[in-house]
């Protein structure tokens, strides 16, 4: 038979080592992405868009220059919150997802 | 065998002993008092920590725009510039009374940064008076806790303690988010709360801003071939603008001639719900304590102009903080589902008034 002493000590160490497994198991379950204020340049003239990190300084409606296709008022067009896996990420990434479909409106106002 | 036969009778005297102690006496709660104490203290650190965050914060922000003494300037805040609610007991003009409080409220706060910060620009004014009021907001946040905490040590109050240490992690969460809100102002990007100044500023196109009311514009635009009125507050500055009274001073201008009036602005959303959800519905939707969302239905209803509201759904953290994409994409959204209402329930020759309600930092 096992003795009281032994039992006891077994179970604190079978919750230490639970415990333990838990914890690294949610640690390793963080995500690796990182947040980025992103700014989205749109020209004034023509489809051109562009993104980029957000600078100090700059606000929706703000004229930043150029467009380098046509030459017309480079406008920031919106500036929003990311995630993204990396920097160089943002920077590739010129293409811009459409709007969303509008939502199906089967209701009355 | 004798020594197990020990231990039983051993452990079984302790189990008597245990449940007589646990039922018949206070020690339990004297216990629970002690942990959920101790527990408290910890968090009260932890908010001390953020208010001190928040200060250093403002400090950074006005000595970088060269004020002299810059935790003078804070100091000199925090704690004043209360207002005391209206009597309402007698409801009479009560919201007259309330609007004229909260205006001079906004004007001696005004007129304190204006004092403080003379070489300042419009925009790093106007963000200035959001640092200091967020500061002062987490210094009450601090002292309250403090109080209740204080109290229930002072009369052993252990329910009192418990209801505190249960609610103390959803307060810390919001001081955290107040705490970053701050850098949003210091850099100036929108926040989630400008979901509905940026849908007035999607929907204005080229036109050219008019000054109505305090901080406030309209654009005259045309959507879907119908003429359409739009208002937001003035920016790209911290300011939610008056649209209460922009809206009044329009439909008083234009009268019956207004076919509808559409607002738009960010909703708490529900644990269950999406961030970026959009959802439609009846009346003004303005968070505002009284006088702006009453001035838009007495004038919806003196004309007897249908009021439509339009609401982007997010957290409480997500409406302080700089816009989320989620958040962008439901802003997206919200205009078709505005140009749609315009298109369907706005005549031809009709016109509309649309307001985006929100605070429109980072927003022209
Ligand atoms: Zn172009």
């Amino acid at each position: 038979m096992l003795d009281p002493m032994t039992i006891v000590i077994l179970a604190v160490l079978a919750f230490i080592i639970t415990y333990m497994a838990v914890s690294a198991m949610k640690s390793r379950q963080e995500p690796l992405k990182r947040k980025v204020i992103v700014t989205q340049l749109k020209c004034s003239n023509c489809d051109y868009r562009e993104r980029r990190e957000f600078k100090e300084g700059d606000y929706v409606g703000k004229e930043v220059g150029e467009c380098p296709k046509c030459g017309g008022k480079l406008l920031v067009e919106a500036i929003y919150l990311e995630e993204v896996e990396s920097i160089p990420e943002l920077r590739s990434a010129v293409s811009i997802p459409e709007p969303n479909q509008p939502q199906k409106n089967t209701g009355r106002y | 065998m004798d020594g197990s036969n020990d231990w039983a009778s051993t452990i079984l005297v302790l189990l008597i002993l245990g449940s007589f102690l646990l039922n018949f006496t206070d020690i339990p709660q004297k216990m629970q008092l002690w942990r959920y104490s101790s527990y408290i203290r910890k968090k009260i650190i932890q908010l001390t920590e953020i208010e001190d965050e928040s200060k250093r914060k403002v400090i950074k922000y006005l000595s970088r725009l060269n004020v002299e003494n810059p935790r003078k300037v804070l100091e000199g805040f925090i704690d004043n510039f209360f207002m005391i609610s209206p009597v309402d007991i007698e409801p009479t003009d009560i919201i007259r009374r309330m609007r004229h409080l909260i205006r001079t409220r906004d004007d001696s706060i005004r007129k304190y940064v204006e004092e403080n910060l003379p070489n300042a620009t419009l925009v790093q004014r106007q963000n200035a008076e959001v640092l200091l009021e967020i500061s002062s907001v987490l210094t009450l946040i601090n002292k309250i806790v403090k109080h209740y905490f204080q109290l229930g040590l002072k009369y052993n109050n252990w329910i009192l303690m418990m209801q505190l240490a249960l609610e103390l992690q959803q307060v810390v969460r919001l001081a955290k988010a107040y705490d970053d809100a701050m850098d949003s102002f210091m850099k100036g990007t929108p926040i989630g709360d400008g979901a509905g100044p940026l849908v007035a500023h999607y929907l204005k196109g080229n036109a050219e801003p008019v000054e109505i009311s305090k901080e406030t514009v309209y654009y005259v635009t045309e959507i879907e071939g119908r003429k359409v009125y739009v208002i937001k507050a003035k920016g790209p500055g911290s300011t939610v603008g008056w649209p209460g009274e922009a809206v009044e001073k329009i439909i008083n201008d234009l009268g019956s001639s207004v076919s509808r009036i559409i607002t738009v602005d960010a909703a708490l959303k529900l644990e269950s719900e999406k961030t970026g959800e959009v959802a439609y519905g009846v009346g003004a939707a303005i968070g505002d304590p009284g006088p702006e969302k009453i001035a838009i239905e007495r004038a919806a209803t003196k004309y007897g102009i249908p009021l439509d509201a339009v609401v982007i759904k997010m957290s409480n953290e997500e409406a302080i903080n700089t816009m989320t994409k989620q958040v962008f994409e439901g802003v997206r959204k919200a205009i078709e589902i505005v140009k749609k209402i315009i298109k369907e329930k706005v005549p031809k020759d009709g016109i509309a008034v649309v307001v985006g309600i929100g605070n429109t930092v980072g927003i022209t």
